[in-house]
């Protein structure tokens, strides 16, 4: 398709083209300025939010795991002490890695 | 797995490798035999995390764990794989996933704001972080000291959200601004190209051009604006041909001084005008008689000119005289005389527009359609304008034929004055002038040299004012002297009317009628063609009824021999084709030989 530009030969036709562009762009550029100011406001608060969420479970997670690596060292030195109590080295001088 | 019964160090499962030293070897467990956890910082990557419980006095058992397995970084425990964690005790950085050599730009951070909990930033080289802190409180379980976690996220990730956001909305800008565009163009070109249309034609008015028309289909305000302009541009044609018309009209009538030409010329452009069927002029022809004359033009057919004698009744000139601006008869309503001649042949609208000179009303003009028409204000200000210019002209004409009259009757008076010194000569001079004028008819001369010949009969004696009473009617023959007065009768003719600028082409004609067509005339002497024509004629009227008429000195002459002196004289006395013209007249029996109806 080709488009005929001749008619911006007219003053009238300039000003009313200028004024059609002007009013299409001038709400749409602020609306976007403001949309993308909001969008990133948001968005940093969401991923502050989501660290801080994110920090609390993995505290909790944290925690667990110390209880959960506990029980399963202690389930270990019960079945040590059945098995070879009196061999046991003198306390600190024996290390067992469980994992 | 390893022996355990050496007393060395025995590692039970996982990663077999021993490390060198451990922190609570030889030390008890904690106190009451609570477990004991400790973070040993080593290399960033190799931070000891040890678990010591201790199931009896002697013995204890102790794990090392992996910080990966502690923050359960193999578990993909957080939601986001870009968010590093990072363990910190007293500011340093026991373990974190941050990239190599980033862990020191943490600490530093985190010695900026030593006790900061929460949320904070920080930036390492080119890169921002999104950081959040939070404590991890062990002491009570695990006789661990206070260890604080962060949790790390590049902003730059943070946001990539928001750049897809704004290439989305780029894209709906560009696209928006491109529909824009495309619409607003074709707006435009809707707007505009009619705009020009407009600006084209009245560019072509203002170079006066009234025939340009603007077509438009644009079905929208611009058509009708086209179709106002049209119209506007017809009635402005219509306008300037109106008033050229008009102008035409101005410049003929009042240029004429005859009603019959005035009427006519009204008549042959009255249509240009008002686009009528059928122009009719009514006159009032003798105010005492009240007759009246209609003349009438049927422009459409073939009709032409008709005139005809018009009987005004009372009413009918009431109704012209109550209706001074302009009348139209009401359809239905009982048409006057005048129009009923036009309604039989077909015509239903009539415009009727009186004409009042300082006598009252003097004539009318009627403007004939035969399809029904409504008679607009321009119309009706149209038509009062031609029937005010009519009126003028007929006025005009009026005191022109008032004056002629004047005119006349002063030199019939001047004649009858000049014939009345003498019994013998009453009403020469008249009859000598309609003689005269109808030899000059019968020579085809024009309106206007027989008028001067006919003026010129009327007072061709007038210097016989000067001849005493006693010679003219002088029974016996002359002296040389009286003679000699009588032959200077010409010259003071035109000694007496020399004054009167209006008589200066008579004065030639009067100062020669008694010239003869071969040299033996007075008071000149001349011959031939030097003798204007009129004089020639004059002479020949003049002898005529000299001859036939009585006089104190002999009687009357016979026609027949006066008639035979006239063809003997031919080509001597008189000019040979005045004779023949004369002798025409004299030989058409219808002719009234001794008419004296000089008026024309």
């Amino acid at each position: 398709m080709r488009i005929e530009l001749k008619f911006l030969s007219s003053k009238v036709a300039r000003r009313v083209f200028l004024t059609f562009l002007l009013c299409a762009l001038g709400p749409m550029a602020t609306l976007a300025l403001i949309t993308l100011s909001e969008v990133s406001h948001q968005l940093d608060r969401y991923n502050r939010e989501r660290l801080q969420h994110e920090a609390a479970v993995l505290s909790l997670s944290i925690y667990d795991r110390l209880v959960l690596a506990e029980t399963e060292l202690n389930l270990i030195a019960h079945h040590l002490s059945k098995t070879t109590t009196d061999k046991l080295p003198a306390p600190g001088g024996t290390l067992w890695i469980i994992r | 797995m390893l022996d355990p019964h050496d007393g060395a160090l025995h590692t039970l499962g996982g990663d077999d490798r021993v490390p060198e030293t451990l922190p609570w070897e030889g030390e008890a467990p904690g106190p009451g035999g609570r477990t004991r956890v400790t973070f040993s910082p080593q290399a960033p990557a190799d931070t000891a995390i040890r678990m010591q419980i201790a199931p009896d006095a002697r013995k204890s058992v102790v794990a090392a764990l992996r910080p990966h397995f502690l923050l359960g970084l193999d578990q993909e425990m957080l939601a986001c794989e870009t968010t590093k964690v990072g363990l910190v005790q007293d500011g340093a950085v026991l373990f974190s996933s941050l990239p190599p050599g980033q862990d020191r730009v943490l600490e530093a951070a985190l010695r900026k704001h030593p006790h900061q909990m929460g949320a904070f930033t920080w930036e390492s080289g080119d890169r921002r972080y999104l950081a959040h802190a939070t404590p991890l409180y062990l002491k009570g379980s695990f006789e661990a000291p206070l260890l604080t976690l962060v949790l790390s996220l590049p902003q730059k990730q943070a946001q990539a959200p928001l750049g897809n956001f704004a290439t989305t909305f780029i894209l709906l800008i560009s696209a928006t601004v491109l529909v824009t565009i495309l619409l607003s163009i074709k707006q435009i070109r809707k707007g505009t190209v009619p705009l020009e249309e407009l600006r084209r034609g009245t560019l072509r008015i203002a170079a006066g051009n009234l025939n340009t028309r603007v077509h438009l289909e644009s079905n929208d305000e611009f058509e009708d604006l086209a179709e106002a302009f049209n119209a506007m541009v017809s009635k402005l044609e219509r306008q300037f041909t109106t008033l050229t018309s008009m102008a035409s009209i101005d410049r003929e009538i009042l240029s004429l001084l005859h009603t019959q030409r005035i009427v006519d010329t009204i008549l042959m452009h009255a249509d240009s005008i008002f686009e009528c069927d059928a122009v009719a002029v009514g006159l009032l022809d003798t105010p005492q008689e009240g007759a009246w004359r209609y003349v009438l033009r049927e422009i459409r057919d073939a009709g032409g000119r008709e005139e005809r004698p018009l009987i005004l009744e009372a009413h009918e000139r009431r109704q012209l005289i109550d209706h001074a601006s302009h009348f139209i008869p009401s359809p239905g309503a009982p048409l006057p005389g005048y129009l009923r001649l036009l309604d039989q042949r077909g015509y239903t609208a009539f415009l009727v527009i009186p004409i009042f000179l300082q006598q009252g009303l003097q004539a009318f003009a009627v403007i004939a359609h035969r399809a029904p028409h409504e008679y607009t204000p321009d119309e009706l200000d149209q038509a009062r304008q031609m029937a005010d210019r009519l009126g003028v002209a007929l006025y005009n004409a009026c005191l022109i034929e008032e004056l002629n009259s004047l005119n006349w009757g002063t030199m019939t008076a001047l004649a009858r004055v000049v014939d009345a010194t003498s019994p013998w000569t009453a009403g020469h001079s008249e009859r000598v002038a309609a003689m005269a004028a109808k030899i000059a008819r019968a020579m085809n001369l024009c309106e206007h040299e027989i008028d001067l010949i006919t003026r010129a009969g009327l007072l061709h004696d007038i210097g016989k004012i000067s001849v005493p009473a006693e010679i003219l009617d002088k029974p016996g023959a002359l002296s040389p002297e009286e003679y000699h007065l009588i032959q200077q009768h010409p010259l003071t003719a035109v000694r007496i009317l020399e004054p009167i600028v209006a008589f200066t082409e008579l004065l030639p004609i009067i100062g020669q009628h008694h010239e003869r067509y071969d040299r033996g005339g007075y008071p000149y002497g001349l011959s031939g063609e030097d003798i204007v024509l009129g004089a020639r004629i004059l002479a020949v009227a003049d002898t005529f009824d000299a001859m036939t008429s009585d006089r104190p000195y002999r009687s009357g002459m016979q026609k027949v021999k006066a008639l035979a002196l006239i063809r003997q004289e031919k080509q001597r006395q008189f000019d040979p084709d005045v004779v023949s013209a004369f002798l025409s007249i004299v030989d058409n029996p219808e002719e009234e030989f001794r008419c004296t109806d000089i008026s024309g």
